[in-house]
């Protein structure tokens, strides 16, 4: 499903010039349950941001559903992101000011679905998510763990191929970290290719694939059942 | 107090900007109100040197002619002096004064100066204090006069007051010869406040002063005219008596007077001939058509203004409200370490007055530095001076700030302090909630909608103050002038070779003279007339010389100018030859018509018509145009209008003429432009204010917009990237950040359009000569909409390019 070849990714701060990511090879098939961990500035989410289209390459090759994504318009990868992924955010970044129903429905907002069929993705998306009862309510009116299971509604309204979860328990307690992983366990058996940066081992343990990294490379990329 | 303080300084100090933006908006509207109020103060005062103005009163008159509308003149037939001593009214030192022109002549030159005649009774009664001299002598001696130091500067310089007395001068009235007078007395100029100041621009402050017995005073017959306002007579109120009361003495001896049966029986038979009253010299400044005028400019401004210090103070709500929701960090902070409600709402409190009390002070100074330019703007008389700003306006506004204070603290703190502090301190900031939003956005839309109809108002009297400059009155204004002579019109001096030279100058077209000029409102006389199929007509009659209407371009539908030699040549308009019976113009040329009665008796002189012209507009915009006679002399008349080749140096080469060959006087030249500009005046004035007003409404509500739509953007930030990173485009990126100030400006619209549309016909209503009401007013309003949407777009285009600019990456960080 991802394919990245010699993927490097520079920053310029005035004099000053960083490589987050060094030439990085990796590949990521369909279903596949990913964890990517390593120590803080590894470049952990720089790795998470160019899967997500959310940033472009300094250089390298980075390819989704097997065509190249070098080149394409900014409106090109919007269009890829809004139909193929699904983000899941530490911080859950919903609108404090829209309704659980609304901050759902904003994964929906700019495709071509009707808004009636729209409206049908939200409820689903929330049954799913155990939040119907909770569809009026502002984000501030939830739970931590709620708040995350609205953002993984969202996440999942538009029924991405691919799930990118950034540190989805980093703001969490144990219990309700515990209950997000289960349920992005489900929708990866569900068929879903799941991509999370954690620092937790124990949630890295329940991906099929961990990918740890260091000083913007690749340290160690090994499969559940070959560790096993 | 003192570390509140500081630490209320210290938080304005971090957001300057907001400070800055709400404090400027306050200041340029508290300064208008300040403006306002200073001048509606200075304008309801009386002259200081009146003492109890409330007990002083002026007789006023006002005339009830069948089929006529009649207005109070602020004057009285100066027959009501005597009349009311000999009935006994509970008044004293009733008084006569009567004003009109005067030529003082000092060494072969002449001057002119407002006459004052009066009764030595006003010396006492109006305060009247020579700086030199006797007055009451001036007002007793037949040779006296009192003279102001304008004039003693105009015929001796730098001559003390105490050196001008006892000096002789010849002068003389409206009527009779030159006599020798000798200065008596010398007066401060006239105070602007005084009943008897005279607000002519061409005259400034020279008066005289005469008694009644003086060469120069008004004619015996005059005097004891019952019917004729030819003065103004003053009076204090006795013990126990009031104002109300003195009409009803004023009536009984009008009507006892011998002179009353003259009066024709139509105008009193089971009718009043005549209203009468007295007004207190306190009332004095709220009545007549000038000072109606005056306030309803000022009533205007102050509603302007409020409505301007509103919008500002919404600002102020509102940016308050956005900035302690950007605090809420730290107001969590301040409480998890002990501070109450109470003292954080003391601190917000400080905060909150420093801006509006800086506000304050700036508004007081930029009052006292407008002061001058306001005055000029609303056209006020001469000397009127505004300022220093009085300390009822300093009371005023310092109440203005308390008053706001409350309104501006009040809803931002209720809506901080309702959150609890430990989601803040977590870095979790609570949102303001849909309703905190929508007071927001409804604050933000009534800053829009008074915008919207400011600007629109101020559109809409500048179209009609254009099509009361521009519209057709049967004249040409471009590249002609008015001559005026200051000169008693009843004794023109010879002009004839002044007259040639104005004939031989290459660049003068055509000249002519009239006793009205145009552009200018005149009542002038009326006169019924009546054509040989005995239909009546009044019309207003000018004298003019025969090349008048070529002078003027006015169209000639048929016959020729010209003067009679025995018999009286008219020429009339349009309307006049149809409302006297005739089928057209080429009919009238040739008929006699009899005129030269008054405006309900027929006359007997016949009048031919030579000419008909196109319909000739003299009056007012305000007043329906009356049909119009034009007789054509060539005698000599003392306004003259002159069409040449260039605007530009036609009114230098006028004065240049004049001054190698007009007799020693002195004159004034002005475009017809300027005398149309004059006659509208007051209604350029208010536009002008109007115009100032709204755009500095339309920059209040503009700060807001910019504060508010940047702070509303800093908050939906992370919004905006999720947006972006669900596949939102630029465009769609810009609509959701124009929205915060779309909506508001749609319910503003809906809001406004219909205030401003109702605000215009009112405004219109007062017209005869008027805007097309429909054009006339949706094309202002589509201007205002554009220029505020123009002005939004400009406030806001910044941060939403900015906001275009974000990268959906931003949702990782």
């Amino acid at each position: 499903m991802i394919e990245m070849q010699q993927l490097t990714k520079r920053y310029r701060g005035g004099d000053v010039e960083t490589t987050a990511l060094n030439s990085i090879d990796l590949q990521i098939d369909a279903g596949e349950y990913v964890a990517i961990t390593g120590p803080s500035g590894c470049g952990k989410s720089t790795l998470l941001g160019l899967m997500g289209l959310l940033d472009a390459p300094t250089s390298g090759s980075l390819r989704l559903d097997g065509h190249e994504v070098a080149g394409k318009s900014q409106r090109e990868l919007a269009a890829i992101r809004r139909d193929r992924i699904g983000f899941v955010f530490q911080s859950f970044n919903l609108v404090d000011d829209l309704t659980v129903e609304q901050n759902v429905q904003l994964a929906l907002r700019y495709g071509s679905l009707p808004v009636s069929k729209q409206k049908l993705r939200v409820a689903e998306a929330l049954e799913r998510l155990g939040l119907s009862h909770r569809a009026r309510h502002h984000p501030g009116q939830l739970s931590g763990g709620q708040q995350q299971r609205v953002a993984i509604a969202r996440a999942i309204a538009a029924r991405p191929a691919l799930l990118l979860a950034d540190e989805p328990t980093g703001n969490l307690d144990s219990a309700h970290g515990h209950e997000v992983m289960r349920l992005l366990s489900e929708l990866n058996a569900e068929g879903a290719t799941l991509v999370t940066v954690t620092h937790s081992a124990e949630h890295a343990a329940l991906a099929s694939r961990c990918i740890r990294l260091l000083d913007g490379r690749v340290l160690v990329d090994a499969h559940a059942d070959l560790a096993s | 107090m003192k570390p509140l303080l500081v630490d209320a300084l210290r938080n304005l100090k971090t957001r300057r900007s907001h400070a800055l933006i709400a404090a400027s908006g306050l200041a340029l509207a508290m300064a208008a109100c300040a403006l306002v109020a200073m001048t509606a103060i200075a304008l309801r005062a009386t002259d200081p040197a009146t003492t109890d103005p409330d007990r002083i009163v002026l007789l006023d008159f006002k005339g009830n002619l069948p089929d006529q509308q009649n207005a109070w003149f602020i004057a009285s037939p100066l027959a009501f002096g005597p009349m009311l001593k000999q009935s006994g009214a509970p008044l004293d030192h009733i008084s006569r004064v009567a004003g009109s022109g005067m030529e003082i002549r000092h060494e072969g030159r002449q001057w002119p100066a407002y006459l004052l005649v009066a009764d030595t009774d006003a010396v006492p009664l109006l305060g009247l204090t020579p700086l030199h001299g006797d007055l009451n002598a001036a007002l007793t001696r037949r040779d006296g006069i009192a003279i102001t130091v304008d004039v003693v500067q105009t015929l001796w310089g730098d001559l003390s007051p105490a050196e001008a007395v006892g000096k002789r001068i010849e002068g003389r009235g409206e009527e009779g010869e030159f006599n020798a007078f000798t200065v008596m007395a010398v007066l401060p100029n006239t105070d602007p406040r005084s009943p008897l100041f005279n607000p002519n621009p061409w005259i400034g402050g020279a008066m005289a002063m005469v008694g009644f017995d003086s060469p120069a005073s008004v004619p015996r017959e005059h005097q004891e005219a019952i019917y004729a306002v030819n003065g103004q007579v003053f009076a204090r109120l006795r013990d126990g008596t009031s104002a109300a009361e003195i009409g009803a003495w004023m009536r009984e001896a009008f009507v006892a007077n011998p002179r009353y049966a003259q009066i024709p029986a139509e105008w009193k038979t089971n009718r009043e001939a005549a209203f009468f009253r007295a007004l207190p010299l306190s009332d004095l400044p709220f009545k007549g058509r000038t000072n109606e005028r005056r306030w309803t400019v000022l009533r205007a401004a102050a509603i302007a203004s409020v409505l301007m210090l509103l919008l500002a103070t919404f600002n102020c709500m509102n940016l308050q409200t956005a900035h302690l929701l950007q605090r809420q960090r730290e107001t969590a902070l301040r409480r998890s370490i002990g501070a109450t409600g109470a003292q954080l709402l003391m601190l917000w409190t400080m905060e909150a007055f420093i801006v509006i009390a800086l506000s304050a002070v700036l508004a007081m100074v930029l009052a006292w530095w407008m002061a001058p330019a306001f005055a000029a703007l609303l056209q006020l008389p001469p000397g009127f001076v505004l300022g220093p700003v009085p300390g009822s306006v300093l009371g005023g506004l310092a109440i203005t700030v308390l008053l706001l204070l409350p309104l501006v603290v009040a809803f931002p703190a209720w809506r901080a302090l309702r959150n609890p502090p430990a989601p803040g301190l977590q870095g979790r900031t609570a949102s303001e909630g849909p309703w905190g939003r929508r007071v927001r956005q409804s604050l933000l839309c009534l800053q829009f909608g008074g915008a919207i109809v400011l600007c629109a108002m101020a559109g809409i009297l500048a179209a009609q103050q254009f099509h009361l400059m521009h519209a057709d009155r049967g004249f040409e204004t471009r590249n002609r002038v008015w001559l005026m002579i200051h000169a008693n019109p009843e004794r023109l001096p010879d002009l004839s070779e002044f007259l040639s030279a104005l004939g031989r100058h290459p660049d003068i077209l055509d000249w002519a003279s009239t006793d009205n000029a145009a552009g200018l409102p005149t009542d002038g006389i009326t006169d019924l007339h009546v054509s040989r199929s005995q239909h009546k007509q009044v019309l207003r009659v000018i004298s003019v010389s025969p090349g008048f209407f070529a002078t003027l371009g006015v169209r000639i539908l048929a016959g020729t100018p010209r003067a009679g030699s025995g018999e009286t040549n008219i020429v009339i308009d349009e309307k006049a030859a149809s409302a006297l019976g005739f089928a057209s113009a080429q009919n009238a040329v040739g008929e006699i018509i009899r005129g030269g009665g008054d405006f309900l008796q027929e006359g007997s002189e016949e009048r031919r018509i030579v000419a008909v012209v196109n319909d000739y507009k003299m009056e007012s915009a305000r007043d329906a145009s009356m049909p119009k006679g034009f007789i054509v002399t060539d005698q000599p008349l003392w306004d003259i209008m002159i069409h040449g080749k260039n605007a530009a140096t036609l009114a230098q080469t006028v004065g240049e003429i004049w001054r190698e060959s007009g007799p020693p006087l002195d004159y004034d030249v002005w475009t017809l432009d300027q005398s149309l500009a004059w006659t509208y005046r007051q209604e350029g004035a208010l536009a002008m204010l109007l115009g100032a007003l709204s755009f500095l409404a339309v920059c209040v509500a503009m700060l807001g917009a910019y504060t508010l739509v940047a702070d509303s953007l800093r908050r939906r930030r992370m919004e905006l990237v999720l947006h972006r990173l669900h596949g939102a485009s630029d465009a769609a990126i810009m609509r959701q950040a124009a929205s915060e100030v779309a909506v508001p400006f749609l319910i503003a619209l809906l809001i406004g359009l219909p205030i401003a549309v109702w605000l215009g016909l009112l405004y219109l209503s007062g017209f005869v000569d008027r805007l097309d009401p429909t054009t006339g007013i949706a094309l202002p309003i589509v201007g205002a909409v554009i220029a505020t949407l123009a002005i939004t777009t400009l406030a806001v285009l910044r941060h939403l390019r900015r906001a275009a600019s974000w990268q959906p990456i931003e949702a990782l960080r």
